[in-house]
C-alpha cells in the first residue's frame, strides 16, 4: 500500500544494501553499551535517517519503531505560543527545531533539560538514556546550537544526541568536537541500480537494467529520488521498456529551460524574462540554493570549459549572498547576470572581470 | 353582572364618553363601529367572567343567590349610570321585537338560545333530546347546548317565560348580548356569558329545550325565515372553529361566552355597528352570511355587501387586522404611539418627497447650485461605496463565475434550511437521473471561505448572494467583539436557534405568512481575527490554532456539527424521523466568512474544512461600464475614456492587483466632489451638466507635481508619491542649460532631489523593489558587458544585507536610500515618456510575475504553495513516511513531482454510457495493475479526488462542466506557469474518474475491515459499507426494515404474498410513524394499511 520509499525500506542494520562498514560499525556502536553523541551528515537521499531507524532499533528493539506524533506548546519569552511536533518513541525523540525558525533555541532548551532531567524509567529497557534525534542540524541557530553544547555533556547519563545533517558547514566546532561525526555518503549508481533491482524483484515489477541505470543517473545518487521515480515508471507506464522515457521533474525542467536563455541572449530584457521564471521556481518552494546549483551546472555543461572555474566561482560567491541576504530573488538574478558579463567578456576576448 | 366591576364600567365610559352619542340614533362611522366591536370582544370577558365565576359552580342555591345578585345589580346600574342609558337605547332597539330585558337570567339564556337555536344544526339536533313540546324552533335550539352550562342553568329559570327567551332568540339577540356585555348596559347579558366552555350539562338541554321554544316564538314572531337559516350556518362553523382550538378560547381572558358565541358576537356587533339603522330593526340582524368556504377561513358579508374573511384559526381575524388592533389599542383610550409612528412615517414620507424632488433640483440645476458643501445638503449622505452597493444577484458586478460558485454553495443548504422545499424540488428531480449526480457531490462543507483582493465586493457578494437564496445576512466584522467566549455563544444562537421571526417556516403545517427568513451569518474580515491573545501571526506556532479563540471556536463548532451528523447519519440507519438523536449542535445555517488573506496563519486550521471561493478579478470592462453609469446617474457627463482612467490608475495602486472596484469607486467619488468644488478648472460644462474629461483625472489622480503633494495630498496623490519618486529615479528632466560640462550639475542636483523624496516617501525596501523591477525595461546607456546591471545587483545586495541587519541594528538606517539613489545614477536618463508605468507592456498582466507586482504576486504564491505542501505533509499515511518527507522542500522537490507522475497513469479508460452518465472504466489486466498500484500510491499519499463543477471563463460559451480535482492539490505543484513549450497534459477526466472510483471501492473495502476487525464479521456484508445509500434506501420503502438495534424486522408473513405484490405495485406508500410500546423507544415507520389492518 505504501509508496516504495516507505514499503521496503530496511528497518536493521543488517538489511541494509551499501555501507556495509558503517552498518557495521553503528552495531558495535549500538551495542557496545556506551553510545555516544552522534553527529551524522550527508547529501540528501543517502540513507541518514534509514540508518538513524535501524540504529535505534538495534540499541532499543522493536520498541522503538513505534512512533506517535505529539504536538507540544511552548512559550516563548515574548509570550508567544509556539506548536511543535515531536515524533517519539517510548525510548526515543525526534525534533526538526528549525521547524519553529528562530525560535529553536526555546525548544531545545525546554525540551531537551525536560527529557535528560527524567531517567528512562522502563526497566525492561535496553539502554538507561533516551535517544534525542535532532533533524537539520545545520539549520539551528546559532543560540540553541550554544544551548545544545552544555546540555550534551550535563545531562549525558540520560541523554544521547543524533544530529542529522545535510553538511557540518553551520554546526559550530564544539558540537563537534562533542559528537561522532558519521558521514553517510550517497549510494553510488551501481549500488542505487543494485537497489532498484532488489526492490523491483520485491515489488514483482519486470525490471530493465538499462532502465534502472538511467533512473540511477538522472537520480543524482539519491535513492530516494531514484525509487520515486522507479515507482512513477512503473505507475504511468503500462509496458515499460528500456528507453521508457523518465521525464526531469518539471521544476529540473524549467531550470534548464532558463539555463539556455540565459546562454542564448545576454540583455537586461532577458533579465527580466528569466526573472519571472526564477519567481514562478521560488513560489513553487524550490529552495533558491538548489535553483542556483542547478542552474548552474546546467550552465557549465553548455559553457566552454575556459568559463567553467569563473562559473563555478561566482555560482558560489553568489550562494554566499543568498545566506547572507533575504532576498534570493536579487542574488539569483545577479548571478545570472554574471554569468551573462562574464559570458559577453570571453566571447570578445577580455579576461578581466 | 357586568356593572359590579367598576374597572369595566369605567373603561366603558372612557370610551364611550369619547363617542357621539349617536350610538343610539344614527349609526356610528365605521371606525366607532370597530372599536365597538372590539371592546366587545375584549371586555366581554372581564366584566363577565366575574360574576359568571360562581355561577359555573352548578350548584342550584348557588345559582340562585347568583342570579338574585345580578338582577339586583343590574337593576342599580340601569338606574346609575348615564352610559347605560346610552347603551340602553341600543338594547331596546334590539329587542324591539321583544320584550324589554326582565331579568339578568333569562336573557343570559335567551343569548344563548337565541344564538344557537336560530341554527338549524342537524347535527345538534341529532345530539339533543328534542322536547316535543317545542318547536321546530326549539329543535334546532336544542343543539346549542353545546353552549355553556351556565347558560342553561339560568335559563331554567328564565325557561317558564317564553317570551323572554324571545328576545334572545334572534341573531339580533346575540348582537344585543354582546353590545349589551361590552356596555354593561345589561346586566342579564353578563350572566349568560358567564357561562364558560364547560360542557357538563347534558342534563340541563331539556331546560334549554325551553328557551328554545322561545327562539321558536321568536321565529313565529319575527318574520325573519332566510336569516335564521344563515345565522345557523355560523354558529356551527364557529363551534367548529371554537371546538377545533379550545386553546383559543381559553386564552382569551377570562371567556364569560363559549368562544363561538364570542365570535358570533363580536361579528354581530360589528356588522350592527356598520349598520346602525340595521340594528334597531332587529328583524334583520346582521346578514352576515357565513359562507363555509374552506377549512380555514369563513366568509363573512356584512350586511352593506362587504365581505370579509373569517380565519378559523383565530378567534377573529378580520382581514382588516387593523380592525382587531384598533380595537385593542382603543381600549386603552388613543395609542400615543401609534399616533406617533403614524406621524413619523407621514414625516417620513414628506422628507422622501422632498428629498426626491431636492434631488431633482440638484441634478438639474446647473453649477450655479454647487456650495461648498460638496453634496446637496437635503439628501442623505452616503458614500459612492454604500450607495451603489449591489442589492440585487444581478446588480453583482464581477467574474460571474465565483458568484455562481457561492451561490451554488448556498442553495446546497436548501435540504438543511429548507427541508420541506427542498424534498419537493428532489422529489421532482428524481424521476430524472438527477439523483445519481446528487450523490456524488463532494461533503458539503459548513463554511465557505471567499478570499481575494481587497476592493472586490467580497462582502457584498456574500450578502446579496445570501438574499438571493433567500436568508437574512447577519454579519460579524472587525468592530465586533469577536473574543472566543462572546462569539461562540453568539454563534450558536444564531445558527441553532431559530429566531422567533423564522420560526414559521420549521412548524410544517402552520406555516405563518409573514415568517422570516432564516440567517446567513457572515463573518466579515475573518482573517483579522485574532484569538485569545496569541492568535497573530508569524510562521509556526502561532497560528496553529492551538488558542486562537475565534476560530478554534468556529472549529469546534465545526468538530461538534460533524460528530452530530455522522450520528445522526447513523441513526439514519432505520428510520428516518429519528430526531431525538440530534439535539447536539449542528450548524444549521450556511456561515461565510470572508477574508483577504487565505494564507493567514489564523486562518490555517479553518481551511481544510472551508470551501474555498476565490473571488476573482472583475473584468475591467464592467467596472467601467458601472462606473460611468453611476457618473451618469449622478448627474456627469463623462468624457470618452475618462472613466477607464480612473480604473486603470486605482487599480494600480499599492500592491493590489487589477479590478479594485471600491478604489474606483472611491476616486470617482473624490474626482466628482473635486469638480463640484472646483469652479475653476478645466471642468467645461455641457447642458448644465459637468464633463469629466481625462485631463481632470490625470490631474486629480495622478498628481505629478513633485514636491508639493505632501501636504496637500487627497488620497489619490498621495498615492501617487512613490510613483513620482520612481519617475524621478529614472529619469531626469531636461535642463534647458544642460549641455557640455554643465550636464553634470543637473546630474548632481537630481540626485538630491531624488534622495530629499526619496527620504520623504521612506519606504525604501519597496522602492529598492521597484526600481529592481523596473531597471531591465529602462533605457540607459551601457556596455555589452552588462556591467550597469551588475554594479546594481551589488548595491542590491547591499541593501538587502542592509536591511536584513537593520531588523536587529538599527544603525545603517540612514543608508537605505542609497542603493536607489544608485539606481538613479546607474539607470537614469533623459529620454522615455514621463511616466514610467506606460513603459509596462500593457499585457504584462498575463505573463505571471512580471511587472511592478511581481514580488507581491510571488509572495502570495508562496504562501498558498507553502500551505499545499503543508497539507500534503499532514495528509501523508503512515508516521514513517511523513518523517522522511519531513522538509516541506523535500516534498516539493522529491514527492511532488513524482507523485504527480503516478496519479496521472497511462491509461485509456473505456467509457461505459451507463443510465445517463458515462462511466470510465478499464478493461485490460494490465491497465488494472497499474490502476491498483495508484490507489495504493493515493493511499499512502492521502490523495483523493473531488468532483467540482468548474466554470469556464466568462468568455467561453461552453457554460461549466465537472472535473475532479486533486485533494491536497499535489498537481498544482507541478504546474510552472512560466514554463515555455510543452507542458504536462492535463490528466484526464475519465482517468481520474477511474482512479476515484477504485479508491473508493478500496477504501469501502478497508473500512469493512476495520469493523469487522472491531466488532466480528458485519451482519450483512452489503449493508456495511455505504452509508451514502441509507438515505436512498429508506425512500424507496421496500428496503428492510430495521429496529431500533438494527436487526432486520422480520415483516409478519401473514399476507405476506399479497402485500408483496402492492408493494411492488406503488412505490411511494402512505408512511404513518408509529410509536410502539410504552416508552416510545421503539419507533417505526409503518404503512398505512398495516394500521388499518384490523380495521378493514
Amino acid at each position: 500500500m505504501p509508496l516504495l520509499v516507505d514499503k521496503h525500506r530496511p528497518r536493521s542494520l543488517e538489511a541494509l544494501h551499501y555501507h556495509e562498514g558503517l552498518s557495521q560499525r553503528l552495531k558495535a556502536l549500538a551495542n557496545s553499551g556506551d553510545f555516544p553523541h552522534l553527529l551524522i551528515y550527508g547529501p540528501s537521499g543517502a540513507g541518514k535517517k534509514t540508518r538513524i531507524v535501524a540504529t535505534l532499533k538495534e540499541l532499543y528493539g522493536p520498541g522503538a519503531e513505534k512512533i506517535r506524533i505529539d504536538s507540544r506548546i511552548f512559550t516563548t519569552t515574548s509570550n508567544r505560543k509556539i506548536e511543535f511536533n515531536i515524533v517519539s518513541s517510548n525510548y526515543h525523540l525526534e525534533i526538526t527545531p528549525s521547524d519553529v525558525g528562530t525560535y529553536d533555541r526555546v525548544v531545545i532548551q525546554s525540551l531537551l533539560k525536560e527529557t535528560a532531567q527524567t531517567q528512562q524509567v522502563d526497566t525492561s529497557a535496553k539502554q538507561r538514556f533516551k535517544v534525542v534525534v535532532i533533524n537539520e542540524a545545520e539549520h539551528l541557530s546559532r543560540d540553541a546550537q550554544a544551548a545544545l553544547r552544555r546540555t550534551m555533556e550535563k545531562y549525558s547519563p540520560n541523554l544521547r544526541l543524533i544530529l542529522v545533517a545535510n553538511s557540518t558547514a553551520n554546526i559550530i566546532p564544539p558540537i563537534k568536537s562533542r559528537t561522532l561525526l558519521v558521514r553517510v555518503s550517497a549510494p553510488t549508481e551501481g549500488e542505487i541500480e543494485g537497489i532498484l533491482k532488489y526492490t523491483a524483484g520485491l515489488e514483482g515489477l519486470e525490471y530493465r537494467e538499462a532502465l534502472g541505470r538511467r533512473i540511477a543517473k538522472d537520480s543524482g545518487r539519491n535513492l530516494r529520488k531514484a525509487l520515486l521515480m522507479l515507482e512513477a515508471v512503473y505507475a504511468q507506464n503500462e509496458i515499460v521498456k528500456d528507453d521508457t522515457p523518465i521525464p526531469p521533474p518539471d521544476y529540473e525542467a524549467l531550470i534548464s529551460q532558463i539555463a539556455d536563455e540565459v546562454l542564448a541572449e545576454h540583455t537586461p530584457a532577458r533579465i527580466m524574462q528569466v526573472r519571472s521564471k526564477f519567481y514562478d521556481l521560488l513560489t513553487h518552494c524550490i529552495p533558491a540554493t538548489v535553483i542556483l546549483k542547478l542552474l548552474t551546472f546546467r550552465l557549465i555543461e553548455k559553457c566552454d570549459d575556459a568559463l567553467k572555474a569563473d562559473v563555478i566561482k561566482w555560482s558560489a560567491f553568489y550562494e554566499h549572498r543568498l545566506h547572507s541576504g533575504s532576498k534570493v530573488i536579487f542574488h539569483l538574478e545577479a548571478f545570472v547576470a554574471k554569468f551573462m558579463r562574464i559570458l559577453e567578456g570571453y566571447l570578445m576576448g577580455m579576461v578581466d572581470f | 353582572m357586568a356593572s359590579d366591576n367598576l374597572p369595566s364600567d369605567f373603561d366603558y365610559t372612557l370610551i364611550f364618553s369619547d363617542l357621539p352619542p349617536s350610538d343610539d340614533g344614527c349609526p356610528p362611522s365605521d371606525v366607532l363601529a370597530e372599536l365597538y366591536a372590539a371592546e366587545a370582544v375584549h371586555h366581554d370577558p372581564p366584566s363577565e367572567s366575574h360574576p359568571d365565576l360562581p355561577a359555573d359552580t352548578f350548584s342550584d342555591d348557588l345559582l340562585a343567590l347568583h342570579t338574585i345578585a345580578s338582577e339586583r345589580r343590574k337593576l342599580l346600574n340601569k338606574k346609575g349610570v348615564v352610559i347605560q342609558h346610552r347603551l340602553h337605547d341600543n338594547k331596546p332597539i334590539f329587542r324591539s321585537s321583544s320584550l324589554p330585558p326582565d331579568s339578568p337570567t333569562p336573557r343570559r339564556n335567551a343569548p344563548r338560545d337565541r344564538h344557537f337555536p336560530t341554527p338549524e344544526s342537524p347535527i345538534r339536533k341529532n345530539s339533543i333530546p328534542v322536547e316535543t313540546t317545542t318547536t321546530a324552533a326549539a329543535a334546532t335550539s336544542t343543539s346549542f347546548r353545546s353552549s355553556p352550562p351556565l347558560m342553561m342553568m339560568s335559563d331554567l329559570p328564565d325557561a317558564p317565560s317564553p317570551e323572554a327567551l324571545e328576545y334572545p332568540d334572534s341573531d339580533a339577540e346575540a348582537s344585543v348580548e354582546v353590545i349589551a356585555e361590552d356596555m354593561a348596559e345589561d346586566p342579564t347579558t353578563p350572566k349568560a356569558k358567564p357561562a364558560p366552555p364547560p360542557p357538563p350539562m347534558p342534563a340541563f338541554k331539556p331546560n334549554f329545550s325551553i328557551p328554545l321554544g322561545g327562539g321558536g316564538l321568536f321565529s313565529k314572531k319575527i318574520s325573519l325565515a332566510p336569516k335564521p337559516v344563515e345565522v345557523e350556518e355560523k354558529p356551527i362553523d364557529l363551534l367548529d372553529e371554537a371546538m377545533m382550538n379550545p386553546l383559543e378560547a381559553a386564552s382569551s381572558p377570562p371567556i364569560a361566552m363559549s368562544p363561538e358565541q364570542e365570535e358570533a358576537t363580536s361579528k354581530f356587533t360589528i356588522s350592527e355597528l356598520n349598520l346602525p339603522s340595521f340594528l334597531r330593526e332587529p328583524i334583520r340582524p346582521p346578514v352576515t352570511r357565513p359562507m363555509m368556504t374552506g377549512p380555514k377561513e369563513v366568509e363573512i358579508v356584512m350586511a352593506d355587501g362587504r365581505s370579509f374573511m373569517v380565519a378559523r384559526k383565530e378567534r377573529i381575524r378580520n382581514p382588516n387586522a387593523s380592525m382587531e388592533t384598533t380595537g385593542k389599542q382603543s381600549f386603552y383610550g388613543v395609542d400615543i404611539h401609534g399616533i406617533l409612528d403614524d406621524l413619523a412615517a407621514e414625516e417620513r414620507r414628506g422628507a422622501k418627497a422632498a428629498e426626491t424632488a431636492a434631488a431633482m433640483i440638484t441634478a438639474c440645476s446647473s453649477t450655479a447650485h454647487i456650495t461648498t458643501d460638496p453634496k446637496p445638503q437635503g439628501k442623505k449622505q452616503l458614500l459612492w461605496t454604500e450607495k451603489y452597493r449591489a442589492k440585487k444577484f444581478t446588480d453583482l458586478v464581477g467574474d460571474e463565475r465565483t458568484h455562481r460558485e457561492v451561490l451554488r454553495w448556498l442553495k446546497k443548504w436548501d435540504q438543511i434550511v429548507f427541508p420541506s422545499a427542498h424534498r419537493k424540488a428532489k422529489r421532482k428531480l428524481r424521476s430524472g437521473d438527477a439523483s445519481k449526480e446528487d450523490e456524488q457531490e463532494p461533503e458539503h462543507r459548513k463554511i465557505l471561505l471567499l478570499h481575494g483582493p481587497p476592493g472586490l465586493g467580497k462582502t457584498t457578494l456574500a450578502h446579496v448572494a445570501a438574499m438571493q437564496a433567500g436568508y437574512e445576512p447577519l454579519e460579524i466584522n472587525a468592530s465586533d467583539d469577536r473574543s472566543a467566549t462572546a462569539v461562540k455563544g453568539k454563534i450558536v444562537d444564531m445558527l441553532t436557534i431559530e429566531g422567533v421571526k423564522s420560526c414559521g417556516l420549521t412548524s410544517g403545517k402552520t406555516q405563518q405568512k409573514n415568517a422570516g427568513k432564516p440567517t446567513a451569518l457572515v463573518i466579515d474580515e475573518i482573517d483579522g481575527v485574532t484569538g485569545g491573545g496569541a492568535g497573530g501571526s508569524g510562521g509556526a506556532g502561532g497560528g496553529g490554532g492551538g488558542d486562537t479563540g475565534f476560530i478554534k471556536a468556529l472549529l469546534d463548532l465545526i468538530q461538534a456539527d460533524k460528530t452530530a451528523t455522522a450520528e445522526k447519519s447513523a441513526a439514519m440507519g432505520g428510520r428516518r424521523r429519528n430526531k431525538k438523536s440530534l439535539d447536539k449542535f449542528r450548524i444549521l445555517r450556511p456561515i461565510i466568512a470572508v477574508c483577504n488573506d487565505l494564507y493567514a496563519p489564523a486562518l490555517k486550521p479553518l481551511r481544510q474544512y472551508a470551501e474555498v471561493v476565490q473571488m476573482r478579478n472583475p473584468p475591467m470592462a464592467l467596472i467601467i461600464d458601472r462606473l460611468e453609469w453611476i457618473f451618469e446617474k449622478e448627474g456627469y457627463v463623462t468624457e470618452d475614456g475618462a472613466v477607464r482612467k480612473i480604473v486603470e490608475l486605482s487599480s494600480m495602486s499599492g500592491g493590489t492587483r487589477k479590478g479594485d472596484m471600491r478604489g474606483a469607486l472611491v476616486n470617482g467619488e473624490w474626482i466628482a466632489t473635486r469638480m463640484k468644488l472646483d469652479k475653476t478648472t478645466a471642468t467645461k460644462h455641457k447642458e448644465g451638466k459637468k464633463i469629466l474629461t481625462r485631463k481632470a483625472v490625470e490631474d486629480e489622480l495622478v498628481g505629478s507635481r513633485i514636491g508639493d503633494n505632501d501636504g496637500k495630498g487627497s488620497s489619490g496623490s498621495g498615492r501617487m508619491a512613490a510613483r513620482d519618486a520612481l519617475d524621478a529615479v529614472f529619469h531626469i528632466k531636461k535642463e534647458p542649460s544642460a549641455r557640455g560640462a554643465a550636464a553634470k550639475i543637473p546630474k548632481k542636483s537630481s540626485l538630491q532631489k531624488v534622495q530629499d523624496l526619496v527620504e520623504g516617501i521612506g519606504e525604501f525596501d519597496k522602492l529598492t523593489m521597484d526600481c529592481f523591477s523596473l531597471y531591465p525595461i529602462k533605457n540607459f546607456n551601457d556596455d555589452s558587458l552588462l556591467s550597469k546591471p551588475n554594479a546594481a545587483y551589488d548595491w542590491l545586495f547591499f541593501s538587502d544585507l542592509l536591511s536584513t541587519r537593520l531588523s536587529s541594528d538599527s544603525s545603517g538606517a540612514s543608508y537605505l536610500s542609497y542603493p536607489i539613489l544608485a539606481f538613479h545614477h546607474l539607470f537614469s536618463s533623459t529620454a522615455g515618456p514621463n511616466n514610467p508605468f506606460n513603459l509596462l507592456p500593457t499585457d504584462a498582466s498575463e505573463l505571471l510575475f512580471s511587472g511592478l507586482t511581481a514580488d507581491w504576486e510571488a509572495r502570495e504564491a508562496t504562501k498558498e504553495t507553502t500551505s499545499i505542501l503543508a497539507t500534503i505533509h499532514s495528509s501523508l499515511s503512515s508516521a514513517s513516511l511523513s518523517q522522511i518527507f519531513k522538509n516541506p522542500s523535500t516534498i516539493a522537490m522529491e514527492l511532488a513531482p513524482y507523485i504527480n507522475r503516478i496519479l496521472s497513469p497511462c491509461i485509456t479508460p473505456v467509457l461505459v454510457s451507463g443510465s445517463g452518465m458515462a462511466i470510465a472504466s478499464v478493461r485490460r489486466e494490465s491497465e488494472k495493475r497499474i490502476v491498483k498500484r495508484t490507489v495504493d500510491a493515493m493511499e499512502a499519499v492521502g490523495a483523493r479526488f473531488e468532483k467540482v463543477r468548474v466554470e469556464q471563463a466568462p468568455g467561453v460559451v461552453a457554460g461549466s462542466g465537472w472535473a475532479y480535482r486533486m485533494e491536497p492539490p499535489i498537481d498544482a505543484l507541478g504546474i510552472f506557469g512560466t514554463f515555455e513549450g510543452q507542458k504536462m497534459e492535463v490528466v484526464r477526466y475519465a482517468v481520474r474518474q477511474v482512479l476515484d472510483q477504485e479508491w473508493r471501492k478500496v477504501k469501502v473495502i478497508r473500512e469493512n475491515k476495520v469493523r469487522e476487525g472491531r466488532m466480528g464479521p458485519a451482519r450483512e456484508g452489503a449493508e456495511a459499507g455505504v452509508q451514502v445509500q441509507f438515505e436512498e434506501m429508506d425512500w424507496k420503502t421496500e428496503k428492510v426494515k430495521r429496529d431500533f438495534f438494527g436487526r432486520v424486522v422480520e415483516v409478519r408473513t401473514g399476507e405476506e404474498g399479497p402485500r408483496k405484490k402492492r408493494k411492488t405495485v406503488d412505490k411511494r406508500d402512505v408512511w404513518v410513524s408509529y410509536n410502539e410500546g410504552f416508552s416510545n423507544a421503539v419507533r417505526k415507520g409503518i404503512r398505512l394499511d398495516e394500521l388499518m389492518e384490523g380495521l378493514i
